[in-house]
């Protein structure tokens, strides 16, 4: 539990697409600085700046030290998290809830325009024994995941492509998101290319380039802001083992138990139906299922009937991913506090063309590590 | 992708590392060159930890207790690469297999191995596999070929 009450009172984000014209600095500047105008304060309120990046994404050791300029840090208490932009923004609200600082800035960013992303992401896994095989990258240790958990639920592949399907087609009215003109068939996306069966090009992240920032402060200073405060109601962090075979790869245990601690501090006792909307971290397409499944989100336990049946649809009961979701822009690192901002947004209900109606209650997922070892759930609400 | 072309400039370096293996895995590869597979064990929950680990994360508690598994065991998980890790597309797919050996009693973690002899829309989970060894074993990764299933 908190000390004092955190809310998301601002944010901005750049497209999640190729932006080859950008420096990353650019990119980071332009996003901050509109972030700032949407919050409608000045550099010199903000506090405390967390930021996500890679060294590995950047090309760059303590590639902060570079960003620091951009990212409104100059002179100022900075640091930055190699996680993804939901640890950001944990770490940034815990900053607050210190007492230490009133403002924070929360900023997310990498190009994957300018990096082979699953060499990069290899770089992830044990150099001494994983690695020496020559074949482990994130969508080979994913796909085993894939694999386990479509055997346990006795599930066809084409169910993948169905999650990208909806995925995409919620795209479409997402103008941010790179796949905002991806055909939505899914009998496409599962002819589309094999890379490890069972995953497929489309039903993989898309790397794109891309920047969120939100702005964080802390109540009372929250109250007293331009925008309506959108409080963090309660989040969650948890980590399983490292290594693929010490896990059981059916279940999401580490989202499961990071979920469970978030619902305790936001009191939510039946997320099912209090939840009203979901922004997930579904790297690849089965994440989607094993998610609501291991976050409670379904009606019975099985995550491809609730699809199936239209209520993680955009006009559903409970939509997953109006947004798109990672499946249609994942700028790595970047792709949790886009959900972070996409939730904030649904509850003020800004999300425009994609907004769900009536949300009291939406949760944001983050992940990083092979096969989601590390999840992070909040819950946002007015 | 952007159809405007931006000058890039490139790394001039890359980054060359070589990494101690550890006590654990300098056995776990000398024992490879003598067509051997051996794990720890954990004292408290018993799991068998192949390619041996020098803790139990779960318990918490050093491992210190060597068990010699048999090169034989069954398939748990798979995943057919039509591609490499950098994304090239393969001529031939491979088959990428998690395999349980036997000899280490109920716990035992699936260590990685390629499967051959089998096509790869025959390949099923809980098939029969045997180890096939390099024919001059050195230490090295490379020793256990392959995984091929169990004739009968």
């Amino acid at each position: 539990m908190f000390e004092r009450k955190v809310a998301i009172v601002g944010y901005a984000m750049s497209d999640q697409a190729d932006r080859i014209e950008d420096t990353r600095e650019g990119m980071i500047f332009d996003t901050v600085r509109a972030a700032l105008l949407q919050a409608g304060i000045t550099r010199d309120q903000i506090g405390t700046v967390v930021m996500c990046s890679n060294d590995f994404y950047d090309g760059h050791t303590i590639s902060n030290a570079f960003t620091v300029e951009p990212a409104a840090a100059y002179a100022k208490d900075e640091t930055k998290v190699e996680q993804d932009g939901m640890h950001a923004l944990l770490y940034a609200a815990m900053r607050l809830a210190s007492g230490n600082y009133d403002v924070a800035l929360v900023v997310a960013h990498s190009k994957g325009s300018e990096f082979e992303a699953q060499v990069a992401l290899s770089a992830q896994l044990d150099p001494t024994y994983d690695r020496q095989f020559g074949w482990f990258n994130d969508i080979s240790m994913a796909a085993f995941q894939a694999r386990a958990f479509l055997d346990k639920k006795k599930l066809p592949e084409e169910v993948l492509a169905q999650v990208a399907a909806k995925n995409f087609a919620n795209a479409r009215k997402n103008p941010k998101a790179k796949a905002r003109d991806y055909s939505a068939a899914a009998e496409a996306i599962a002819r589309s290319k094999p890379l490890f069966t069972p995953l497929r090009e489309q039903t993989v992240y898309p790397v794109t380039d891309g920047c969120c920032v939100a702005v964080l402060a802390a109540e009372p200073k929250a109250r007293k802001m331009k925008n309506k405060p959108i409080w963090i109601k309660g989040i969650g962090h948890w980590q399983e083992a490292y290594a693929l075979s010490e896990r059981d790869l059916t279940k999401m245990e580490s989202a499961k138990k990071a979920a469970k601690r978030a619902y305790k501090m936001a009191g939510v006792t039946q997320p099912a139906a209090e939840i009203k909307v979901a922004e997930l971290s579904e790297h690849f397409a089965h994440q989607e299922l094993q998610l609501a499944e291991a976050l409670g989100l379904c009606e019975g336990t099985s995550a491809a009937k609730n699809l199936e049946a239209g209520r993680f649809g955009l006009k559903g009961k409970l939509p997953i991913n109006p947004s798109g979701g990672a499946l249609s822009a994942c700028a790595l690192g970047t792709v949790g506090l886009v959900r972070a901002v996409e939730a904030a947004q649904q509850v003020l209900g800004e999300a425009g063309e994609h907004q769900v109606k009536g949300v009291k209650l939406a949760l944001a997922h983050g992940q990083c590590g092979p096969a989601a070892q590390n999840n992070v759930v909040a819950v946002f609400g007015k | 992708m952007s159809e405007k072309k931006f000058f890039r400039v490139p790394s001039l370096v890359t980054m060359p590392c070589a990494w101690s293996v550890g006590p654990f895995l300098d056995r776990f590869y000398a024992e490879l060159g003598q067509k051997k597979i051996v794990g720890t064990r954990c004292p408290k929950c018993r799991t068998v930890f192949v390619p041996p680990r020098s803790v139990c994360g779960a318990c918490w508690k050093p491992l210190t207790k060597w068990v010699e598994l048999k090169d034989q065991g069954e398939l748990v998980n798979y995943t057919v690469a039509h591609v490499d890790m950098r994304g090239a597309a393969l001529q031939t797919p491979r088959i990428l297999g998690m395999v349980k050996l036997k000899g280490g009693g109920a716990k035992v973690t699936a260590i990685y191995g390629e499967i051959k002899g089998v096509a790869p829309d025959r390949v099923k989970v809980g098939m029969k596999l045997a180890a096939v060894w390099a024919d001059e074993p050195k230490g090295e990764l490379t020793d256990l070929s392959y995984f091929q299933p169990v004739s009968k």
